[in-house]
């Protein structure tokens, strides 16, 4: 199920609050949230919750067995199965098809879809598990909070990764007062603005382009494509994270931010402080340092980064392009590091560069097949000539609702722009809610053409 | 404390309100207190061999239809979108992207002549490559079976009309005729101006009306030498307003057509599925964007069968799809038996045609292609007509 639905607003949302308010006993409020992230996940394809049950109850158990006497071999089996589980369903077929290249053989694909949002949960689990084989957190004693920190309907689709420390004492005990709860209302509608009002929209403008003629559309059209494409990534994603964690203090959580204006970066190391800054948080604390981090030599630190980086990008898919994609941050991270730590640029001057290489990364990101990617590069110098406004013109690029989304995509993109909390701004939210919901209603209407028998 | 109030209560009651609403609108529907048309957009769950994730689905499918469709005014919230779309962006433009059709046709409105029209999805490349293989197609049939009578008729969408020049698709359209066997029957269905065009074509809807059909019967029996035994008839309106498929997409109500038909009786003999047939007759509809012209016209099947009094010795096969419709049984007149084929429906979707076996079972003398002009030259909604039909 996905938040920006009439579904999910207005038939699954209006239901869990009943019940989870209902219940007095932080007990029973874990168990409804269990059960309504339960639902929530099998939403559309009921068969993969049995292998998150699965993973829950493999984790539950054998954390149990391993905290008891800090078992090294229990710990390094939970690893091997959670990273095993995600392997399996999101990088097997990948590994085949490159063997296949690499060796000529003729190995059949593994026919199995990838289960939503395993690679969120997985990386919450291990965060779990080797913060309590560090000693960081407590083992959890009971099964329910440990599937509600798991599963927990608010980000288990799409994050924010939230560690097992930053709530492990909410899963136990938590309130949510009024001001919490509209806190949630606000940060839910921000949100679900961001996704339907501008990433909804600029993403029709960059698809139209990307999907239908690059060639034709020229220089021009590149260009339109890779800053609606950088708008629509960042307010799809924020979004996201937005309506998670309005929706986590509705009930009671506080989750960490995810985004904080990455497009207001200075620097691509800055950019990477302010992107998913859980994930990279993740990758930080799980591998980069126990790596050896910045405190070791020159060479391994560098080796560190390009690790790093290359799973950051493997992380984001199975496919050569993500890996390419992280290996260009990570030369970046490495040049700021190394060759431009002593030198003084302007810094509107490179908050303009660091944007150029967040947008072609972003054109990386995007092009999953090579020979896309080798047309998007050309069209960007030129190849194709400047681009037909005619073409441009019948993909229905001009409409003014993508004209606004794109305008306001750049304006709110500044952290000079932030909402502060008071009555006018309350109801300019209630007008942005109603708007989302135009937009959901009219989106959610496609007919087919031809009556059916 | 105070200062959350206003978006609290405003956000609960907004969000309980529907909560509400539709299930009570569910019962009133079901007490037929209130009259309520279930619309094409009643999502339905493809049955698959597990029962248990049929049931799973068909009860998500249940509660999502009742909550996008039982939505408060829903169908004026979609109306009024596309209407406020209009009016904005035709300060500053000529013809107004609206949106994609399900089969991902762009569907846009010319404010000058207040009609819509589609727009395909593909790039001229694209469509340069797909046109090549429906051209091998028709070359290949008419290399194995020269002595059959081969002719496709082709009845121009706007966009390939060249009246507008839309991304220089009516190149490609010459491009297909030159590249086509000298063998082939060829015809298209040219309109030169706007008003032409509006005079054949509906406004709201991507088939030609009545009299762009009875154009099409005529330039058909020409292609075959044959006689036309519908020199004059009477196009009879039978309703009015009537809202075709791009209006039903948006559901706007602002373009509206007459519907028409020609008023011939149909003596034919018609089979589907080996029992006989008669073709609808479908009386006003409660929905407003009831699909008229399906309706009408024998609609969605895999094939028809016209059995005709005659000893021509002439028997033809249509590959046809919506097109068809309004002439088929016409054409059907001059023949002993005629088959209309379309691929699209029923046997055809898990089964090929082989072309050779038909046309030796059915002796057919004479084939036709009549099917949208953007499947018989660029298979734009990948139908792959070349793949179904063995040759």
């Amino acid at each position: 199920m996905v938040f920006s639905s009439t579904t999910f607003l207005f038939c699954f949302l209006p239901l869990f609050l009943i019940f989870y308010f209902i219940s007095k006993n932080i007990k029973y409020k874990n168990i409804i949230l269990l059960l309504f992230s339960l639902i929530f996940y099998a939403w559309g394809e009921p068969y993969y919750i049995f292998l998150m049950i699965f993973m829950l109850i493999t984790n539950y158990v054998l954390t149990k067995v391993m905290a008891k006497n800090k078992n090294k071999g229990v710990f390094i089996l939970l690893i091997i199965i959670n990273l095993l589980a995600l392997f399996s369903f999101k990088y097997l077929n990948f590994l085949i098809t490159n063997i296949n290249y690499l060796f000529s053989t003729n190995i059949s694909n593994v026919k199995l879809s990838l289960p939503i949002g395993i690679s969120f949960y997985t990386f919450q689990i291990l965060s779990y598990v080797i913060d309590v084989y560090k000693g960081r957190v407590e083992c959890q004693k009971s099964f329910i909070n440990l599937a509600c920190y798991v599963s927990a309907f608010p980000q288990l689709i799409a994050g924010p990764i939230v560690r097992y420390k930053v709530i492990e004492q909410e899963l136990n005990n938590r309130n949510t007062t009024k001001e919490d709860f509209a806190y949630g209302i606000r940060r839910f509608i921000i949100g679900l603005s961001k996704k339907v009002l501008i990433a909804n929209n600029v993403s029709y403008v960059a698809d139209a382009i990307f999907n239908n003629g690059i060639t034709s559309t020229g220089f021009i059209g590149i260009i339109i494509a890779i800053l609606t494409y950088t708008l629509q990534i960042y307010y799809d994603f924020s979004g996201y994270s937005d309506m998670a964690i309005g929706l986590g203090r509705i009930c009671g959580f506080h989750f960490d931010e995810n985004f904080n204006y990455p497009y207001s970066a200075t620097s691509i190391t800055d950019f990477w402080r302010r992107w998913h800054i859980s994930l990279s948080s993740f990758f930080r604390d799980y591998v980069y340092i126990p790596l050896g981090g910045n405190r070791t030599s020159t060479i391994k630190v560098i080796r560190n980064i390009l690790i790093v980086w290359m799973l950051t990008g493997l992380w984001h898919g199975d496919s050569w392009n993500f890996i390419i994609w992280g290996l260009y941050y990570a030369i970046f991270l490495l040049i700021e590091k190394y060759l431009l730590k002593n030198i003084k640029i302007n810094k509107n001057l490179y908050h303009l560069i660091t944007l150029i290489i967040i947008s072609i990364g972003w054109l990386i990101f995007r092009e999953v097949e090579y020979k896309d990617l080798i047309i998007s590069f050309k069209a960007l110098f030129g190849y194709y000539g400047i681009g037909s406004i005619n073409t441009l013109y019948y993909l229905g690029i001009f409409s003014s609702r993508y004209i606004i989304a794109t305008i306001l995509g750049i304006v709110f993109a500044s952290e000079k722009i932030k909402f502060k909390d008071n009555l006018f701004n309350d109801f300019l939210l209630l007008i942005l809610f109603l708007i989302s919901i135009i937009f959901i209603v009219v989106g959610s209407y496609n007919p087919f053409i031809y009556f059916r028998f | 404390m105070k200062k959350d109030n206003f978006i609290f209560y405003t956000f609960l009651i907004i969000i309980f309100g529907i909560f509400i609403y539709v299930p009570i609108k569910q019962v009133l529907i079901s007490l037929h207190i209130i009259d309520f048309y279930k619309s094409d957009n009643w999502k339905l769950v493809e049955k698959s061999d597990d029962y248990i994730y049929d049931k799973i689905m068909s009860l998500e499918a249940n509660i999502e239809n009742r909550y996008d469709n039982y939505f408060p005014f829903y169908e004026h919230i979609n109306g009024a979108f596309y209407n406020s779309i209009i009016n904005i962006d035709s300060i500053y433009l000529k013809d107004i992207y609206l949106k994609d059709n399900i089969d991902m046709d762009r569907i846009f409105y010319s404010k000058e002549n207040d009609f819509l029209y589609l727009v395909n999805r593909y790039s001229y490349e694209e469509l340069d490559n797909r046109l090549n293989t429906q051209v091998d197609f028709y070359n290949s049939i008419n290399n194995k079976y020269p002595d059959i009578n081969l002719a496709i008729y082709v009845p121009l969408r706007y966009e390939f009309t060249g009246i507008q020049n839309i991304n220089n698709t009516s190149k490609l359209i010459e491009l297909f005729t030159s590249k086509l066997n000298n063998g082939i029957n060829y015809k298209l269905f040219e309109t030169n101006n706007i008003k032409e065009y509006l005079k054949y074509y509906y406004k709201s809807d991507h088939h030609y009306n009545s009299y762009g059909a009875k154009i099409a019967y005529d330039e058909i029996i020409k292609m075959y030498n044959l006689d036309n035994k519908y020199q004059e008839v009477e196009h009879k309106l039978v309703h009015e307003p009537y809202y075709g498929s791009m209006a039903k997409s948006t559901l706007l109500k602002n373009v509206a057509d007459n519907f028409t038909v020609m008023d011939i009786p149909n003596n034919l003999k018609v089979n589907i599925k080996d029992k006989s047939f008669k073709p609808l007759n479908m009386s006003n509809h409660s929905n407003p964007f009831y699909d008229y012209y399906v309706g009408y016209f024998n609609s969605s099947f895999d094939e028809i069968i016209y059995t005709n009094n005659t000893n021509t010795n002439k028997n033809l096969l249509i590959f046809g799809d919506s097109m068809g419709w309004q002439i088929d049984y016409m054409l059907a007149n001059s023949f002993d038996n005629t088959y209309v084929v379309n691929i699209k429906y029923g046997k055809w979707q898990d089964n090929s045609l082989n072309l050779d076996k038909y046309i030796k079972q059915h002796n057919i003398t004479h084939i036709l292609f009549l099917r949208v002009s953007n499947n018989t030259i660029f298979d734009t909604d990948n139908y792959h007509i070349e793949k179904k039909v063995n040759v």
